[in-house]
C-alpha cells in the first residue's frame, strides 16, 4: 500500500451543469465524484480524498464510487461512499456494512463528534475534519474487518481519540496536529505495562493483532 | 495529612464531572465502565490553559452536600473521583477556584499529557456512573 500523504491542490468544483448529464445519475457519482475522479491520475487514499472534500466540496455533496475502486477497499472488498452534510460533516459510508463489524459504528460516531457545537464554554470541542480524516484512513488500514468498533471521544484541541477495552488491553490511538499527542497509548492489564507508540499501521497491528475483534 | 501550598489537604477527593456520551466506554474483559482518558484534558476555553475543573471534596463536605452534588451544574453528567494525593504525585498543583455556580470549584493544574490522562482514567473511582449495561454490544 501506498503512503497516506498525498498533496492535492486546490481546484474549483464543477457546477451541475458540468457534469456529463445522465452520466452522474445512472451512476451515483456526483460533481465531486466527478472532480476528484477525472483529477487524479492514479489511484488515491482516501485520507487524501477525505481532506480534499473536507476542503472544497459543497455542502451537501454526495459521492458514491464503484465499489473496490480505491484503497485500502480495494483489499478489503468494502462498497463505500462519502458525502458531507450541512454541518460541514464529512462521512465515510459502507454500501455493505455487514462486511465490516466496526465500519457503521465508525461512521455514525466520528459524525457526531463532527457535529459537537463550539458553543458552551465548558463543553466539548467538536472535532476537526482533517483528523476525522486521520482517524478514518488509519482505521481503515489497520482495523481487521471483524474488529470491534472503537469508542471515540473529541480532544479539546480539535482531534479525536479512538479507543477500547478488551482483548486485555486498553488501546488509546490519538489523531491530532499537535505531534506530543499523536500516537498509539496501550496498557496491558496482565503486566500493567503502559507503551506510547508512534502513530502508524506496522506499530498498531505488531502491538494489537486481532485482540480488538468481536469474539467469535 | 498536611495540607498542600493552596490548603487542600493529600485526602481530599477531587470530583471531575464526566461527559455522558463521549467520557464513558464499556470494558469488555471487566465488563463494566470505564472513565476514558479524555475525560482529563485540560480546559481550552475560553484559551488554552493547564487547568482542568474539578469539585473540591472538602468544600462540599463543609457545605453539607454529598459527593453526588459536584454535578449540580451539569446534572446529566456523571461523576468520577480522584484524590489530592495521587494528582499532586502525577506533578499537577490543586488549587480552590469558587466561582458563582459552584463554590466548591477547584483545579488540577499541571500539564497532561496523554500517558497521563491513561493514569488518571485508571485511578479514577465512579461516584455517579452509568446505568447497568443490559446487552453485550
Amino acid at each position: 500500500m501506498t503512503t497516506l500523504q498525498k498533496t492535492i491542490a486546490p481546484r474549483r468544483f464543477l457546477s451541475d451543469t458540468d457534469v456529463t448529464p445522465g452520466w452522474g445519475a445512472s451512476s451515483g457519482w456526483t460533481n465531486a465524484a466527478h472532480v476528484v475522479r477525472h483529477d487524479w491520475d492514479d489511484p488515491c487514499q482516501p485520507v487524501g480524498v477525505l481532506d480534499y472534500l473536507a476542503q472544497y466540496a459543497p455542502k451537501g455533496t454526495f459521492w458514491s464510487p464503484h465499489k473496490r475502486w480505491m484503497s485500502p477497499f480495494l483489499t478489503t472488498n468494502v462498497d463505500w461512499s462519502i458525502h458531507r452534510t450541512e454541518g460541514a460533516i464529512v462521512v465515510f459510508a459502507s454500501d455493505d456494512p455487514l462486511n465490516v463489524e466496526w465500519l457503521t459504528p465508525t461512521i455514525n460516531a466520528l459524525n457526531t463528534l463532527l457535529a459537537i457545537e463550539d458553543a458552551d464554554e465548558e463543553a466539548l470541542s467538536p472535532a476537526d475534519p482533517k483528523n476525522v480524516s486521520r482517524a478514518l484512513g488509519f482505521l481503515s488500514e489497520a482495523l481487521p474487518r471483524n474488529a470491534a468498533p472503537p469508542s471515540f471521544s473529541p480532544l479539546n484541541d480539535g482531534g479525536v481519540q479512538a479507543e477500547w477495552h478488551r482483548g486485555g488491553l486498553d488501546v488509546e490511538v490519538i489523531f491530532s496536529d499537535d505531534p506530543d499527542e499523536s500516537g498509539i497509548y496501550v496498557h496491558d492489564k496482565a503486566t500493567g505495562e503502559e507503551r506510547e507508540l508512534p502513530l502508524t499501521r506496522a506499530v498498531f497491528v505488531a502491538v494489537v493483532g486481532n485482540r480488538l475483534n468481536v469474539a467469535a | 495529612m498536611s495540607p498542600n501550598e493552596t490548603g487542600v489537604a493529600p485526602d481530599v477527593e477531587l470530583y471531575r464531572l464526566v461527559h455522558p456520551e463521549y467520557h464513558v466506554d464499556w470494558d469488555h474483559d471487566e465488563n463494566r465502565w470505564r472513565v476514558k482518558s479524555s475525560a482529563f484534558q485540560n480546559s481550552t476555553k475560553p484559551v488554552k490553559s493547564d487547568r482542568m475543573s474539578v469539585v473540591l471534596g472538602d468544600t462540599l463536605e463543609n457545605e453539607g452536600r454529598s459527593p453526588e452534588d459536584a454535578r449540580r451544574t451539569k446534572p446529566t453528567w456523571y461523576v468520577v473521583s480522584l484524590t489530592t494525593h495521587f494528582v499532586t504525585s502525577e506533578q499537577q498543583e490543586v488549587e480552590r477556584d469558587p466561582i458563582p455556580e459552584e463554590p466548591a470549584h477547584g483545579n488540577v493544574v499541571g500539564a497532561k499529557n496523554p500517558r497521563r490522562r491513561s493514569r488518571f482514567a485508571r485511578a479514577a473511582r465512579w461516584i455517579v456512573e452509568p446505568p447497568p449495561r443490559t446487552s453485550e454490544g
